[in-house]
Formats: C-alpha cells, structure tokens, sequence
C-alpha cells in the first residue's frame, strides 16, 4: 500500500469545475429570494448552469488524449471516461435548455434545481471514471438522488411526488442488491478495484466460487435495475410520466447511458473472467427487455409514457450488444458490440432529446402535450415542429438514413458476427413492431385534422436550439457517421 | 472466532426478511425500513469480511454505506412527507394516478 | 467460547427483532423493533472487533435514521385507519416462497465455497479503532470521502426543495 499524497488534482478539474457551479446556483437560490424576483433566478440559472457545463466540456475535450489514474486508483481518466463524460454534458445541456421554458413554474427553487441537474451529472461523470466498485457505488448514489429529488421537483402536483416515490422506493431496494454484491465481490476476492477483481476472478482454481456469482448476480440485479432491463423496468413508464418532461428527457438519455457505461466498464474490466457466466443472461434479459419495451408501447396513447416504453426497448437493443460481446478479442477496438454500444448511446440521446423537446415546444402552459390525439393536425399548423418529430420518430424505429438506423444496424452485425442469429432475428422483428407505434404518431400529425383548432405557440429559443441540433446530429451521423465511430474506437481501445 | 459461515448466514436471513418486507408490504414507511434492514445486512457481510480477512478496507466501505444510508433516508422520507401532503396516505396501493 | 454464546444470543435477538420490524402492522413498532435489530448487530460488531464501526452504527442508524423514521411517522400523524397492511395473500405467499428459494441459494453459495481468507497471524493491534479507520479514510480513501461530502449535500439541498416551507 502507498501512502503517499501524490494526487494529481488535475485529472478532477472537470469535475471541480462542476461542483463549483453547483454551488454557485445554490447561492444563487439565496440571493433572490431575499430579493423575491420573479423570473429572475430561473433565467440566471439557467444561464450560470449552461456555463458551467460548457466550461466542465472544454475540459473535459482537453483530456482527450490523457491515460493516467489517481488517487490510489480509484479514479481513472481515459477515453472512455472522456466519450461518456462529454456525452452526459450533451445530455444535461439538453436538460437545461429544455428546463428554461417550464423553470418559471419552479416556485422559489430554481436554483436548486439546476444545481441538482448539474449535481447529477458531476456523479455520472465520477461513475464512468471510477476505477472501483466503491466510488462507482457512491457516484451512482449521487446521481440517483439528485435525480429522485428532481423527479418529485413539481411538489404541488400529486403525479410527480407519485413518480419520485415510486422511482426513490425502486432504486433504493436496487442499490441494496448492488452494495450487498459489492461485499460478496470483495469477501470473494479481497478488493474492489477493477484490475484486481479481474486478477483474482481470472486465478481462481476450479472455477468461479458460490461467493463470486453470487456476487455477480446481486450487482447485475443492482445495474440492471439502473438501465431499466426486465424485469426490472416496472418503475420507468410511471416515473417516466410522472415527471416534468425535461427532466424525463434527461432520464432517458443522461441516466440510462452512465447505467450502460459502467456496466459495459465493469463487465469488460472487472468481470471479464466470469464472461461465460453473464453472456447468457445478457441474451436472455436482451430478449425479455425488447418484448416487453416493444408490446407495451403499442398500447399507450400518452406520447410521453409511449416514449417510456420505447426506452425499455432501446435498453433490449443494447443488451442485444453486450450479449455480443467477445470476451476473447485481443483489441477491444475489433470487438464490433463495444463500438455499437458507444455509437447507440450517443444517437439515442439525440433522438430522445429531439423527441420530449417537441413535446415540449408543442404543450401550452393550459394544455400539456401528451396524447396522441392532440397532435393531430400538427403537421399543417406547425410545419417545422412536426417535420423535426417525424424525423426523430424515423430515427427511433430505425429507419435509414438518420442515426437510428445505422446503430440498430451496428448492433444486429455485432450480433450475427458473434454467431447469434436468433438473437439479431428477434431484435430485427421487434424493431418491425416498433415501426408501427413510431408512425403512428407521424400519421396521427399528417393525416388526421384536429378536431379543435391548435393554438399558436410561443417562440422559444433555448428548447427550439436543442430541437435543431439534435435534429441535425441525428440526420448527419446517420449519413456520415465516421468521426463519432473514430471517437468510439479510440474509447474502447482504453477498455479492458 | 465466530465462523464466517455463521456471520454469512445471518446476515443473508436479514438481507431476505428485508426482501421479503418490501416485496409484501404496503406500507410505504415500513418498505423503506426494509431496505435499510438490506443495508445493514450487506454492512455485516462487510464487517465480517474484514475481520476474517485482517484488513480494514472493508469496514471502511461499511463507513461509507451507513453514511450514504443517512444520506438516502433524508431524501426518502422528504420524498413520503410531499406524497403525504398530497394525497393524505402512505399506502402504496392508494398511489394511482400513474398506472403503476 | 463466550464469544460463541453472546453472537448466537444477539444474532437471534436480531432476526427476531427483524422479523417483527417487517411484519407488525404499526410503523412507530417497526421502528422501534429495527431500532432493537441495529443495536443487537452493533454488539456483533464489537465481537468483531470493528470498534468504531459499532459506535457509528449506535449513534447514526439507531440514534440518527430511526429517530428521523420515528419523528416523520409522529410528524405525518399515521393514525391505524391510514396505516397500511399487507398486501394480498396471494403476493405475501409469493414473497414466502422467493425468500425460501433465494435463502437456500445463499446457503448453498457459502457452503460450496471455501471460506478461509488470508488471516493467519491474527489481527493487528488497533484493529478497527477509531485510528486505524482515521488513518485510512484520509489517505486511501480520501477520494469517497470527498464524494461522499457531495452526497450529503445532495440530501440537505433534496430534503429542503422537497418538504421545506413554500416560499412564493
């Protein structure tokens, strides 16, 4: 054991930076409420927060090409940490700039509540660069609870404390699996690092002990429950509703990616020994995962619970991939599953935060947007909206030329070049089914005339600035797709 | 010295009746203590590993999940005052405007 | 061999004490059952030479948490009419027979596995004091420490956003 206190603090400044802006929001929640100002705190905080973010990305991008650990070794910064890291930023920008419209309505918390928001990436961002169970444990426990706490934000609406509950009360009974996972992983192996965990997994004699699976099963139980795998889904369609809608969207994209990051760090470093022991549950729950997300959203006629539903699906098609993975490949870059997993994660946030902020460009302050009957007629009333949400729609069920398609392509290959055809069967069947819930909200925007006359809609630049750019990376990755693939490729060169 | 064995299986009988509390209760306040009753006993399984193993690393992860434990309980049971104050009720059942 | 008697007599105080927790119908009960549970597995701590750790688990789950458990239960006034009971008989005979099942995977996992780990030469002086466990949190552990200090933010902030007073 070293005990010395050479810690290179630089490799934290991103996270620093991140921290400090959360505590200056906090402040900033001090300030003016002494002065009782209207919208005051809301639009400042938006503004300090979307800087922090941008300053916490600069940084980050500056750590490209850094390889190093610290602290012990509990904290590694590589590409990997570096393409999720810059992905979490895109995605709780996302948050902000779909926040600032529905931020008035926040009561005297504003400040808090972008704090929080920025909170809950600064513990995604110490998830994927953790290189031990234990700060991965804590970050993940970080993010959890700025984001319950964010989920129930809209105290005086009964279905948002409705969905915080149920989402707290879940994802507490999950991280008691994890943690008692984690104490068999250690009493099995002596420690919790990654590296270490792999060294001692790898030389044990006569196969994996009771005590080791046992532990790979409770932290399995504990992720999959993070990413919403079934069958342990059954919180995502009532938090996902429940609730404010730009948190939904960060939800979807921001906490389901750092859940399949570190399940993908933790899979290909520390468990890697025991591949043969979680590839055949990745299939399974890969299947189960893909049925239920896709026959649960044929029968919703909430766009926002649909979308709910479509991210239960999406967490089958991943699973598809870290089914896919091949434990033996000597150059993680060659293992194909592990570059679909990074290019999905990063065009389904683009599609996901496309999608909700449609829904919350097109909802009024007296009439949220949420079935399916009240985009009807959109498509004539506002053109552009509706062109973006067909677009989006397209893109999530996988319909070329956007994003989602080359990324279910990417992930049904990986699979077949693995040798599981049934396995790429079901997900290409399932990904025909999603086709017909996707469209139907386009139809429903084309092809039906509304029955009451659609109101005009305020301009909003910030929700329609995150609209446009997820629009554009959705169709400009989907047709030139090769500089996020060499991103990916230097990441998971880093893995393993 | 007390038998690893025996400190495993304690700690497992206390990880189940708290899985079994939260599955089958629908007390909001008791399926809460329930995981906390999840909590400690993984901190047992810690504390024994520790002892048997002769290093402390494991007790200071027991640290940390009690404080994390505190941590969780100040959020949850804010979380169950605004449900309370909405809805005037701590039974899971009675929670039905989302389709649960 | 007292050691023996005194973990068998709190290790069943405990189980009992838990199973009470989890099955009386009044939550103010509850608590004080699981307040009776943590106590009982402080002792074990101390049996187990985790010293400090045993003072922690007094003082903040028994003294903390479940004094934080008791006073939402007063402050929310759970009168018996409100209070929940169990659900189903259907979903409690499931949960029944999923504790037997995932009992008996546990039994069988420590059973087959050898459970010796390297401590050979007894423990060292001051094991499990509030020293050695000083020592260590400031030096290898010092990056949770410092994450860990967010956490808790992240609860004062959370607990004030939610259940604090309305500020319009």
């Amino acid at each position: 054991m070293s005990n010395s206190f050479e810690i290179n603090w630089n490799l934290l400044l991103p996270e620093i930076v991140l921290v400090t802006a959360a505590l200056f929001l906090l402040l900033l929640g001090v300030i003016y409420r002494v002065r009782a100002g209207g919208t005051g705190p809301a639009l400042a905080g938006a503004v300090l927060s979307l800087a922090g973010l941008v300053v916490c990305a600069f940084m980050t991008l500056a750590q490209w090409d850094t390889v190093s650990g610290t602290f012990h070794g509990m904290l590694r910064i590589d590409p990997f940490a570096t393409y999720f890291n810059l992905l979490f930023l895109a995605g709780a920008a996302a948050g902000v700039l779909l926040s600032v419209r529905e931020a008035g309505s926040l009561r005297g918390v504003a400040g808090e509540y972008y704090a929080l928001l920025v909170i809950a990436t600064f513990g995604m961002m110490v998830m994927v660069s953790a290189a031990d169970l234990l700060v991965v444990f804590i970050g993940l426990e970080t993010m959890s609870l700025a984001v319950y706490i964010l989920v129930g934000s809209r105290r005086e609406k009964a279905e948002s404390n409705e969905a915080a509950l149920k989402y707290f009360l879940i994802g507490a009974f999950a991280s008691g699996f994890l943690i008692y996972g984690i104490a068999f992983l250690f009493g099995a192996t002596g420690t919790t690092q990654f590296r270490g965990l792999a060294e001692r997994l790898a030389t044990t004699d006569g196969g994996p002990s009771g005590l080791q699976l046992l532990g790979l099963g409770l932290v399995l139980i504990g992720f999959l429950f993070k990413v919403a795998a079934v069958p342990f889904h059954m919180w995502v369609p009532d938090a996902y509703e429940g609730a404010p809608t730009p948190i939904t969207a960060y939800m979807a994209v921001a906490v389901k990616a750092a859940g399949f990051a570190v399940l993908l760090r933790l899979l290909n470093v520390g468990l890697l020994p025991l591949a043969s022991y979680w590839l055949p549950v990745m299939w399974t729950l890969a299947v189960a995962t893909m049925l239920v997300g896709n026959l649960g959203a044929i029968f919703q006629s909430s766009i926002k619970r649909m979308l709910a539903y479509s991210s239960i699906a999406h967490a089958g098609y991943l699973l598809v991939a870290l089914a896919s993975i091949n434990p033996l490949a000597a150059n993680p870059a060659d293992d194909r599953a592990l570059l679909a997993v990074l290019y999905y994660l990063a065009i389904y946030t683009l599609m996901n935060v496309g999608a909700f902020g449609v829904l919350i460009y097109m909802g009024t302050a007296g009439r949220p947007m949420d079935t399916l009957e009240q985009v009807r007629g959109a498509g004539f009333r506002y053109p552009l909206l509706a062109a973006a949400m067909a677009v989006f729609m397209f893109s999530l069920s996988g319909i070329p030329p956007t994003g989602g398609f080359l990324a279910k392509f990417y992930v049904f290959s990986a699979a077949i070049d693995r040798g599981l055809i049934s396995l790429a069967i079901i997900g290409v069947l399932n990904s025909a089914v999603s086709v017909y819930y996707y469209l139907r909200v386009v139809v429903q925007m084309y092809m039906r005339e509304s029955e009451e006359p659609l109101p005009a809609l305020s301009f909003s630049l910030p929700v329609a600035l995150a609209i446009l750019l997820s629009a554009w990376g959705v169709l400009q990755l989907g047709i030139l797709p090769s500089c996020l693939l060499d991103a990916a490729g230097r990441a998971v060169q880093f893995l393993r | 010295m007390i038998s690893l064995h025996q400190l495993l299986l304690l700690s497992a009988v206390l990880f189940v009746i708290g899985i079994a509390g939260f599955i089958t209760r629908r007390n909001i306040i008791i399926m809460f203590m329930s995981v906390e009753l999840m909590l400690n006993a993984a901190n047992l399984a810690l504390i024994s590993f520790a002892n048997h193993s002769g290093s402390m690393d494991a007790q200071l992860i027991a640290l940390f999940v009690m404080a994390l434990a505190a941590a969780e309980v100040a959020v949850g049971l804010a979380i169950i005052i605004t449900v309370f104050r909405n809805k005037q009720t701590v039974n899971v059942d009675e929670l039905n405007i989302l389709k649960w | 061999m007292a050691e023996q008697i005194l973990f068998y007599l709190f290790a069943v105080i405990a189980i009992i004490s838990a199973l009470s927790a989890v099955t009386r119908k009044n939550p103010v009960v509850s608590a004080v059952w699981l307040v009776s549970c943590m106590c009982s597995l402080a002792v074990i701590y101390v049996l187990l030479e985790a010293y400090f750790l045993a003072a922690v688990q007094v003082i903040v789950y028994a003294g903390a948490v479940l004094m934080l458990f008791v006073f939402v239960i007063m402050l929310l006034n759970l009168r018996t009419g409100i209070i929940g009971q169990f659900r189903n008989l259907g979903l409690k005979f499931m949960g029944l027979v999923l504790t037997v099942i995932i009992l008996r995977q546990f039994y069988t996992a420590f059973k087959g596995t050898s459970l010796i780990l390297g401590n050979a030469g007894g423990l060292e002086p001051g094991f499990g004091e509030a020293r050695a466990v000083g020592e260590l949190l400031f030096t290898r552990y010092v990056y949770p420490l410092e994450l860990i200090s967010i956490l808790l933010l992240v609860a004062i902030v959370g607990a004030l956003v939610l259940a604090g007073k309305e500020s319009s």
